[in-house]
């Protein structure tokens, strides 16, 4: 395990910003600008789950691929182990890239039909330089266990394996070089619900077994409520709400993310909603985040509790202060429930 | 007198009450190893006004029964049993089948990209299934459809019916898409999956929307989905399915109340959701662990490799040497809520 154990945190990222330019309407009309990322920092701890949850296209995604050094932030850096990854040379980012590992959402597409497991699943060690053909059929047949299938099946081909064995492929895959942070891009969502709690677990022991640490991307609050520790909640690029998991989705803050966890269908059937009675869904407009302007909460145009400031200065990022203070343990490595909203639950409540 | 026990033998195979009948439908294909039954002797009722909830996994067969009640199995299928809307749309030639899809039953698909026409209007779209049912002219016909699409939350100040599906996001493609299967008012929608592309939001938008119209023009609604909540929020009876039988069924409030099955409890088991309405219903024995998520073993087995007996066996925690060797029948539980599994909770 090259995993250090050290104080200090494992992932961190700051005030990272990441654009991309968009296609122009005319032809001399200047290009628009889209902030997939706007300022998102956050820090994971080695061992530790952090979830990311939100709506499609509010920059989950951005935010793994700028992780995993696929994609330079335009401004803002990302530590990986205490160095800062965009940074590096070439030659120095293939080793960091060994401790940095993905899983992608859609396990039929992630592996490559014509290539056998074994040789799928080998594929990353050649970051760690070279090995004999020995140690790197261990190597496999050690992965392979991990994931509970069997050493025989590295000769066997993507296609004779069903939705959840092939996540547990891509799985392996990502273990082999034993990484400290593996970045899990809406993992079981291609699955079905009996597989998807079969993966789950299995990831759970793993991190469990490994000290392994996950950025866990999930549009499905309840899976990231059960796997993670701590959560952030994005909206149109930027965080709107972090804390622990716990907490955050005890204590929600953000009409964001009481919006979201309003809609969250239970299997409770006396929540059936009385026929004509459509109102008791929060409406929320489409989001449309390509419309944003630069300045104000992003969310204001579909927030219930929409004032003048919303529209004109966006809030930060702040401590909530008001009930919480006593639920935080004294741990500087414990994160603070931080709200960006001028109008947090807590407030309305006292008032 | 004889009229009456007519009626009342009518009654008891199709009540009046009932919009669709399914009796014995049975959905056959070749394979290598001779011919399959990817559906097996489904029977069910649905009232009108009312709303069924069909879950499974995928590969269970509930997409297959939609498609087979609305005769547009692929080629290599064959349904047989009886299907009764009106009539036995199964024995219906294709020319009078045109006449009910669209117009009296429709359907709301998974995919809103892939369901409409990309370089069509969406007006445009809307319109079509008017024309051709209700034989409006072309006028009328988008007049009719500028009201539909506001009904279903796009209106036309806001959004020009000439727009393409690709400048609309997920959740108002969907809503065209729910507007195509309402314009011409049908009196049965199936809904497939209508959700599973959308966001949590947009999710419970859309399917406040589906039961909004369902009520106010009492159509009924056959919502076809994997997710136990959507079920046991949006219908009054659910059929719970395993690959292509029906072992649970119930209104959904009994259903959830005593989960019989062990595949219900077992899925049910699986959802982590610390807000579980029945965790104390002793859930915990055969399945849960702490902290650990409850699972089912395996995997939902392919078409060709069902079992004899009970295709659920292999994985149940309750199985029992009688389970791989005979099919159980449904048992009642209690006031329409059955099983069919012989050692059901």
């Amino acid at each position: 395990m090259n995993q250090k154990k050290t104080d200090t945190s494992l992932l961190e990222i700051r005030k990272v910003v990441r654009e991309y330019i968009l296609p122009r309407q005319q032809l001399f009309s200047s290009a628009k600008r889209f902030r997939a990322l706007d300022g998102v920092s956050l820090t994971i701890n080695s061992g530790e789950s952090f979830g990311i949850v939100g709506e499609s296209g509010c920059g989950k995604s951005t935010l793994a691929r700028t992780v995993m050094a696929l994609e330079a932030p335009q401004s803002g850096e990302i530590c990986f182990q205490g160095k800062i990854l965009h940074a590096l040379k070439a030659k120095d980012l293939r080793r960091v890239r060994s401790g940095l590992q993905m899983i992608f959402q859609d396990p039929y597409g992630s592996l490559d039909p014509r290539q056998s497991v074994g040789k799928i699943i080998a594929e990353p060690l050649s970051l760690l330089g070279k090995m004999t053909l020995k140690k790197r059929s261990e190597m496999v047949t050690e992965a392979l266990d991990n994931v509970g299938l069997s050493p025989n099946d590295s000769v066997k081909f993507p296609h004779e394996f069903s939705g959840g064995q092939r996540q547990r492929i891509a799985i392996a895959r990502a273990l082999i070089t034993r990484p400290a942070l593996i970045v899990a891009d809406e993992p079981v969502s291609a699955l079905d619900v009996s597989v998807q709690a079969q993966v789950l677990n299995l990831m759970m022991d793993l991190r469990d077994r490994h000290g392994l640490a996950y950025l866990f991307i999930s549009h499905d609050l309840s899976i990231v409520r059960h796997m993670t520790t701590k959560v952030a909640v994005m909206y149109a690029g930027r965080i709107v709400e972090q804390g622990r998991t716990q907490m955050l989705f005890d204590h929600a803050q953000h009409p964001y993310t009481r919006a979201l966890l309003a809609a969250v269908p239970r299997t409770d059937p006396s929540r059936k909603k009385s026929k004509s009675a459509a109102s008791s869904v929060p409406k929320i407009p489409d989001s449309n985040f390509e419309t944003l302007s630069g300045n104000g909460c992003a969310y204001a145009s579909r927030c219930p509790l929409v004032e003048d400031k919303c529209r004109n200065i966006s809030p930060a990022l702040q401590n909530i202060q008001a009930g919480s203070a006593t639920c935080f343990e004294n741990n500087p490595q414990e994160i603070k429930h931080k709200v960006a909203c001028y109008k947090p639950y807590a407030a309305l409540v006292k008032s | 007198m004889n009229i009456f026990t007519t009626c009342k033998k009518f009654a008891s195979s199709h009540s009046i009450l009932n919009l669709l009948t399914v009796n014995n439908l049975t959905v056959s294909t070749e394979h290598q190893s001779g011919s399959i039954n990817i559906l097996d002797n489904l029977n069910f009722n649905l009232e009108r006004g009312k709303s069924l909830g069909v879950v499974g996994e995928s590969g269970c067969g509930k997409s297959m029964m939609a498609l087979a009640i609305m005769g547009l199995l692929p080629d290599n299928m064959t349904a047989s049993g009886e299907v009764l809307f009106g009539s036995n749309l199964l024995s219906l030639p294709e020319k009078e089948l045109c006449q009910i899809r669209g117009n009296k039953i429709s359907m709301v698909f998974q995919e809103p990209m892939s369901a409409l026409n990309p370089v069509l209007p969406i007006g445009f779209q809307v319109a079509e299934s008017l024309r051709l049912h209700k034989n409006l002219s072309r006028h009328q016909a988008q007049q009719q459809a500028s009201k539909v699409l506001d009904r279903v939350g796009l209106p036309s100040q806001k959004y020009s019916h000439s727009l393409y599906p690709h400048q609309l996001s997920g959740g108002q493609r969907q809503r065209v898409v729910i507007a195509i299967a309402m314009a011409c008012s049908p009196e049965l929608i199936i809904a497939d999956e209508p959700t599973t592309a959308l966001d949590v939001t947009i999710q419970a938008q859309i399917l406040a929307l589906i039961a909004e119209l369902v009520f106010e023009e009492n159509m009924s609604l056959i919502l076809i989905t994997h997710d136990l909540g959507v079920v046991a929020e949006n219908t009054d009876e659910m059929l719970v399915m395993y690959a292509g039988r029906i072992v649970e069924r119930g209104p959904t409030k009994n259903v959830f109340k005593n989960l019989a099955h062990p595949y219900t409890r077992g899925l049910f088991a699986s959802i982590p959701d610390s807000e579980k309405v029945n965790s104390e219903q002793g859930l915990q024995s055969e399945y849960s662990q702490t902290n650990r998520l409850s699972t089912i073993p395996g995997r939902v087995p392919e078409f060709w490799e069902r079992s004899k007996g009970c295709s659920f066996a292999d994985r149940c925690p309750r199985v029992q040497p009688q389970c791989s060797s005979q099919v159980p029948e449904e048992i009642q539980l209690g006031t329409a809520h059955s099983t069919a599994c012989f050692f059901h909770y």
